[in-house]
């Protein structure tokens, strides 16, 4: 049945939304306390953004909604060092750019060992 | 052996290994690899019956970085993105550019310069130009003769 029939009968033409995947921009910096990650998510709000950690992975998706009623998706996914302490994580969205700190773990930080005189 | 001592010849040596473990960083992700980037300086102009509205995507930009005037019909966007380690950090990765530009626009139609409005939001510009009166669509009444 094409539209225009379904329509006349009182049915609903609905399409699925068009959505695009793209990958975002990264920067990933580093100190001793851990990884800094910088992604540009342009017109994605917090309730939109979902960050999951899962078996060493870090998974970033967000959604854009534009004024057509499509939506853009933003998906980039990042294997983090084992020395890092995924449970720490925090995440900031801040003019449109991602902001993840990543702490290293305890066990990794470098520290100073006092030598004893004998 | 525990230390080799002509690793500390090499204060890069800490980061070199962490650059190793850095290798796999970014992971392929489906859908992603195969529709490409995101770009940067997207902007886009739409027209409605009473306005016209300019958008672009300005990620990492406050209003102290970004100017925008507005000068016989023609609205010019000019801007200043820095991006680099924060005080501190080492970069690794970076996939993020700085730019500067300047992006002149003219505008399709007359539009009243009192009316003109922008405001950034979670990193898209978006400027606002309401319609001179003379350039809206008006109605006009058929009278029978």
């Amino acid at each position: 049945m094409s539209d225009k029939e379904l329509q006349e009968r009182g049915g609903e033409v609905t399409r699925p939304r068009a959505i695009r995947t793209l990958r975002p921009h990264v920067d990933a910096y580093e100190n001793d306390d851990g990884l800094l990650l910088l992604a540009d998510l342009p017109g994605v709000t917090s309730e939109d953004l979902d960050l999951e950690f899962d078996n060493g992975l870090l998974t970033l998706t967000g959604v854009r909604h534009l004024r057509d009623d499509t939506t853009v998706e933003y998906a980039r996914r990042f294997n983090l060092p084992r020395d890092l302490d995924p449970d720490g994580v925090t995440a900031r969205l801040e003019q449109g750019v991602l902001r993840v700190e990543i702490p290293r773990a305890e066990a990794y930080k470098p520290r100073r060992i006092q030598v004893q005189s004998a | 052996m525990l230390f080799r001592f002509d690793d500390f010849d090499h204060p890069g040596w800490l980061m070199n290994d962490f650059q190793q473990r850095l290798q796999r960083f970014f992971e392929d992700y489906g859908q992603a690899t195969r529709s490409g980037w995101s770009s940067d300086g997207w902007a886009d102009l739409e027209e409605t019956d009473e306005e016209l509205v300019l958008r672009a995507d300005l990620p990492g930009m406050s209003e102290d970085d970004l100017e925008v005037t507005l000068q016989n019909e023609v609205l010019t966007l000019s801007g200043q993105r820095k991006v680099g380690p924060p005080e501190g950090y080492r970069a690794h990765v970076r996939e993020r550019r700085p730019y500067a530009f300047t992006r002149s626009f003219a505008l399709p139609t007359a539009v009243d310069p009192e009316k003109v409005s922008a405001k950034l939001d979670h990193g898209v510009l978006t400027v606002r130009l309401s319609k001179a009166p003379e350039s809206r669509p008006r109605q006009i009444n058929v009278t029978a003769g």
